[in-house]
């Protein structure tokens, strides 16, 4: 049974929405400019941030960690 | 009396550089640079990898090292010890590496056919695919198990092993490794026997010699114990032959009280690593060659800020796939290392088509005025004063500058149309200035009724600049500069120089 690791999965998504958003940029359907693209790399940093939270907080909860 | 001791390290030597052994992915370089410098493995194989696109440098200095420093727990560097001494997976990554980038190499001679821009998208491809398959090989890098020579009497402890006191049992299972060969995978990498049994490892290593059948496993260390405190006699009868050098602790007399003291805790077990991370980032690693190969074989295809953020939505699928079966924390930490690098380049919209260098051009008449002018990186300068304009026709100049700096001078008597856009830097139109990241400004100037320039300028990361007549110009602090005149000498004729 594989193990689910939430913080690589919404790494992944997360990646998925910024390399979206850059497309569009280049097609001109949008206009991101160099603020909006790292804006939104950092908008990905912090979903992967907390979900890595959540992820320890769960592992800490289950006994999988010890107590902070 | 001991027969001999190890040499004690002297206080305050000198701090050697290793592979690690642990914590490698390759040949434990980046690792080992981390632990040398004291700072995070990751840092060091981003640096590493940042180092591939300095036209192979990377490759070069990191096979180097590999070579040159040698693996924890020896003093000898892999060039003098032979490849054949390195495990499982790293032996394929490293051997198929080789041969693979040999044959690119050869292949690039032998065959015109064969781009040389190909041959870095492969060596990429081929890094990725070894990741991809290495796990497969020496399962996750176990040791392969050393050779058991025939008649099989001989055994070896780790010096790192616990002595045992002559009247306590011989220990089971775990410090058995002379009988299971391949080591235990549990134990560490650091607990590997390189060396195949009967060699003799040193002070603190008990070796039986090959002729010996009387003991057919490890057996524990026993320190030569003479003088009347001396136990009567050891429960094991070894054989003749078997040898009991200096005590495994390195001082040269025994110690007292060995039953009092209290051996090291024993190490927890290590968890198997897991393949996800590594076959991720093999995926990661074939899915940039894969890119790159398409821009190499087709570089007017699909422009290369598309590519880039096809690349980021592959990533991101690959990790999304990844998350489902187990933690990838390197490649998370290396795609977002790589996305950070393509947010900047797209979001900055950088044309790096065009070449590097300063270009320079003064058109000499309405047919040389071009409709396009671009650069990749440096400075690019077009000069209209000797231009011969159409008062009829608006003449449209669009202007595309990756990094730099773009300098345009027109007539006094032209009615110049701007419209500039810097993704990161300042514009410059006449004497208005702006700065900062996605500054767009437009400007129109000049007498009604003269000649009509439209001009659309569009940098990366640099300055737009737009300059009216002769030089000097007014700068925004009110003084005048006439830099535009130290630039390169110009041509005529629309041609660059």
């Amino acid at each position: 049974m594989p193990k689910l690791d939430l913080t690589t999965l919404v790494a992944g998504v997360a990646l998925i929405a910024v390399g979206t958003l850059l497309l569009l940029d280049t097609q001109d359907v949008i206009s991101m400019g160099i603020t909006g693209a790292v804006s939104s790399l950092l908008t990905a940093v912090g979903a992967v941030v907390v979900a890595s939270g959540i992820a320890r907080t769960r592992r800490r909860a289950s006994g999988d960690l010890p107590p902070a | 009396m001991s027969t001999s001791s190890p040499p004690a390290d002297p206080v305050g030597a000198v701090r050697r550089l290793h592979r690690s052994r642990e914590d490698r992915i390759l040949g434990g370089v980046c690792a080992g640079l981390a632990r040398y410098f004291n700072i995070d493995p990751t840092i060091a194989r981003i640096g590493a990898a940042a180092l591939l696109l300095l036209g192979g440098v990377g490759i070069i200095a990191y096979l180097a090292a590999w070579l040159l420093v040698p693996e924890e727990g020896s003093d000898e560097p892999l060039l003098r010890t032979g490849i054949a001494v390195e495990h499982g997976r790293t032996r394929v990554i490293a051997g198929g590496a080789l041969l693979v980038v040999a044959l690119l190499v050869i292949a690039g001679r032998l065959i015109p056919d064969v781009s040389d821009d190909l041959i870095a998208p492969s060596i990429l491809a081929l890094a990725g695919i070894l990741l991809l398959v290495g796990p497969r090989f020496g399962g996750d890098g176990a040791p392969v198990a050393p050779p058991v020579p025939p008649g099989g009497g001989t055994a070896t402890a780790p010096p790192s092993a616990p002595a045992t006191p002559p009247s306590s049992p011989p220990p089971p299972a775990p410090e058995d490794e002379g009988e299971a060969g391949a080591g235990d995978e549990h134990q560490g990498d650091e607990d590997r026997d390189e060396h195949p049994a009967g060699h003799d490892d040193g002070p603190g290593t008990t070796v039986v010699p090959a002729t010996s059948t009387a003991v057919t496993r490890a057996v524990p260390i026993v320190p030569a114990r003479t003088g009347p405190e001396a136990p009567a006699s050891p429960t094991i009868p070894f054989p003749a032959g078997f040898t009991t050098p200096a005590y495994g602790g390195g001082g040269s007399e025994p110690p007292t009280g060995r039953r009092d003291a209290v051996p090291p805790p024993p190490r927890p077990p290590r968890k198997p690593r897991s393949p996800v991370g590594l076959v991720t980032l093999g995926a990661l690693l074939v899915a940039g060659a894969i890119m790159a190969g398409v821009v190499a074989v087709n570089p007017d295809g699909i422009p290369w800020d598309t590519t880039l953020a096809i690349f980021t939505i592959a990533m991101g699928a690959i990790l999304a796939v990844a998350g489902l079966f187990g933690r990838a924390r390197l490649a998370v930490a290396t795609a977002f290392s790589v996305t950070a690098v393509i947010a900047v380049l797209v979001g900055s919209n950088l044309h790096l088509t065009g070449g590097v260098g300063d270009r320079a051009y003064r058109p000499v008449g309405t047919e040389a005025v071009q409709p396009r002018y671009e650069l990749g990186v440096g400075q690019l300068r077009i000069d209209l004063r000797d231009a011969t304009l159409s008062k009829t026709v608006p003449t449209r100049i669009h202007a595309e500058l990756g990094v730099g700096r773009l300098l345009v001078i027109v007539p006094d008597d032209v009615r110049l149309t701007v419209h500039a856009d810097a993704r990161a830097g300042n514009v410059e139109l006449d004497t208005q200035y702006s700065g900062g990241t996605d500054v767009e400004r437009s400007l129109t100037v000049g007498p009604v009724k003269g000649p009509r320039v439209v001009l659309d300028a569009d940098v990366g990361l640099g300055s737009i600049e737009v300059r009216r007549g002769d030089p000097p110009w007014p700068t925004r602090d009110g003084d005048t500069s006439d830099d535009g005149a130290s630039a390169r000498p110009l041509t005529t004729g629309g041609h660059h120089a």
